[in-house]
């Protein structure tokens, strides 16, 4: 996306820090929500830099298990690891996760929103300098001093991107974080994720219920069916992706034969 | 006097938004294809403003004309130049000022100590579950006592002092503030809070930079009932007993039957309640920059 690269000259990570990916380690993950268990003994491994999509049935658990790893539920069984540490409580720092909304603040600026992803008590010129990084990464250079309200849709989602991605978290969580956009604003977000993975190096963890936008993004995308993952479907195709091209096609209806024949 | 119940927070804010911005929505009764879509639009404002205006002047008028006559007695009604002249002579011997000063600041007074205290309740019991098991059904139960019925235990209490007069409109004011705080507070958007805590915001970063700004538009709401509820109160106070002060200044006169220094009276509590609104009005304007009701229309794409 020319706009964006023109934006940012300088397309290093947004802070000092190095690139850095965790790893997600979920060992027989079990939750139930009273009499319905929705997540049966998961286990599953993410090595750090990867990018897994998860897929499946509305109502088959993938957001919860995006949940469980942001530390935003407790397990009823089992275990989760981030880099090797259990989650225990909210994530904090180590992982970043986007909503299916952008959940900005209304009473906050653009760059107000944006400095929320980043540690508290940093100089203001430093906090300012990140958040308008931060934000011409995500093709908004010029917005930062606006009200979310005067956003759109996906320019606020862009917002949420910046924020998630501001302090260079090394795990990204998305919540189906496009699927409340039309089709051409889906299609950029979709790009601008993948070059920001590309260059930040970060573990991402994308639940959707898009096949599509899976097999675009990630090196491998997982079914969940009845709370266990029933598909493990390495992508393998050469970045960047087209969508046009027919090995997708391929691989899209192997995923979809297999999506619509769960649950049966 | 009843207390009032929890308004839709938005709907005083939309009513004050509207009233500069009728000319920049069209859709509604928007002007059949093929017409100029938006008319000038200083035109039709000015032309509503000239015609707003037209009744009172008409009444007034009427009322001079009734007067200078003699079909309307000046006991009842006097005419309108006699209620300036004497509203005049009051603010030229200073009484006007003294008595204005004495009333403004019981008013002040007993919204500081009745608003602090019905904020800070509500803030308390909005962020608290346990705060609000302990103390919402007493304050729900209490609310239903009009503060009115209270003056014969307040004249007990503290006799006819200041004290009776700033506890009464301390009690008036409490209770709209507390319960548009703490319905404000709970009403703030779960998912907000979901995505502060999940960005590590807890304790007091998450009350201050989500909890109490997003309970701010319902708190002035609270604060708007609680202004028209202490002048309500103020005014009864006053007529109760006092030594000084508007209410003091309109019962005296009562009893000299100087009608014109009655009108005046109740002129100056309808200006300060005036006052105090659009005060209110500022404040919101202040506090809620961030409100789609005080923006520009809205770009809906780069």
């Amino acid at each position: 996306m020319a706009y964006r690269l023109s934006a940012n000259p300088h397309h290093s990570s947004m802070t000092d820090q190095p690139p850095s990916a965790a790893s997600v380690t979920l060992q027989s993950l079990s939750k139930a929500f009273g009499d319905r268990q929705v997540l049966e003994e998961l286990s599953l491994g993410i090595e750090p830099g990867e990018f897994v999509a998860v897929v499946g049935k509305s109502g088959c658990g993938k957001s919860t298990l995006l949940r469980l790893v942001a530390g935003l539920e407790v397990p009823t069984g089992g275990t989760v690891q981030v880099d090797g540490k259990p989650v225990r409580g909210v994530v904090g720092n180590a992982a970043r996760l986007m909503f299916q909304d952008a959940r900005l603040l209304p009473w906050k600026r653009v760059h107000e929103n944006v400095a929320l992803g980043l540690p508290p008590g940093l100089p203001r010129a430093r906090l300012r300098q990140m958040t308008d990084n931060a934000l011409a990464q995500v093709g908004l250079p010029d917005r930062s001093g606006d009200w979310p309200a005067l956003l759109s849709g996906g320019q606020r989602q862009r917002v949420a991107l910046a924020r998630a991605l501001a302090a260079a978290p090394p795990l990204l969580l998305l919540d189906e974080p496009l699927g409340a956009l039309d089709a051409l604003t889906r299609a950029e977000m979709q790009d601008l994720l993948a070059d920001l993975w590309r260059e930040q190096g970060f573990t991402a963890l994308l639940v959707t219920h898009d096949v599509e936008e899976a097999l675009l993004l990630a090196d491998r995308v997982l079914l969940i069916d009845n709370g266990t993952v029933t598909l493990n479907l390495p992508v393998l195709l050469p970045r960047p992706r087209h969508r046009g091209s027919a090995e997708l096609a391929a691989l899209k209806e192997t995923l979809l034969t297999a999506l619509l024949g769960a649950g049966a | 006097m009843k207390s009032p119940t929890i308004p839709l927070p938005v709907r005083p804010l939309r009513i004050s938004a509207n009233r500069g911005r009728d000319s920049e929505h069209p859709t509604e009764g928007a002007p059949p294809a093929g017409t100029e879509r938006r008319p000038p639009r200083a035109a039709p404002r000015l032309a509503s403003g000239a015609t707003s205006w037209l009744v009172p002047i008409l009444l007034l008028l009427t009322w001079e004309v009734a007067s200078a006559t003699g079909i309307l007695p000046a006991r009842i009604l006097p005419a309108p130049g006699s209620v300036w002249r004497a509203a005049a002579d009051l603010a030229i011997s200073g009484d006007l000022w003294r008595h204005l000063a004495v009333s403004a600041a019981r008013a002040v007074t007993g919204l500081l100590i009745g608003g602090g205290l019905g904020f800070a309740f509500g803030i308390l019991t909005g962020a608290s579950r346990f705060a609000e098991g302990l103390l919402d059904g007493t304050v729900q139960m209490l609310r239903t006592i009009p503060n009115l019925a209270l003056i014969p235990l307040v004249i007990v209490w503290f006799g006819i002092g200041e004290e009776a007069k700033v506890f009464l409109i301390a009690v008036g004011v409490f209770f709209p503030l507390y319960l548009n705080t703490y319905h404000g507070v709970r009403s703030v958007d779960q998912s907000l809070i979901e995505m502060a805590r999940s960005y590590g915001l807890g304790g007091t970063a998450l009350f201050r930079q989500v909890l109490l700004p997003g309970a701010i538009p319902s708190i002035l709401v609270g604060l708007r009932f609680a202004l028209g509820s202490m002048w309500l109160t103020l005014i009864a106070a006053e007529a109760l007993a006092a030594e000084s002060g508007i209410g003091f200044m309109t019962t005296t006169a009562r009893e000299f039957m100087q009608t014109d220094v009655v009108l005046v009276g109740t002129i100056l509590y309808a200006l300060l309640g005036k006052l105090a609104d659009s005060l209110a009005k500022l404040l919101e304007r202040r506090l809620l920059p961030w409100h789609t009701a005080y923006q520009p229309t809205p770009t809906t794409r780069p």
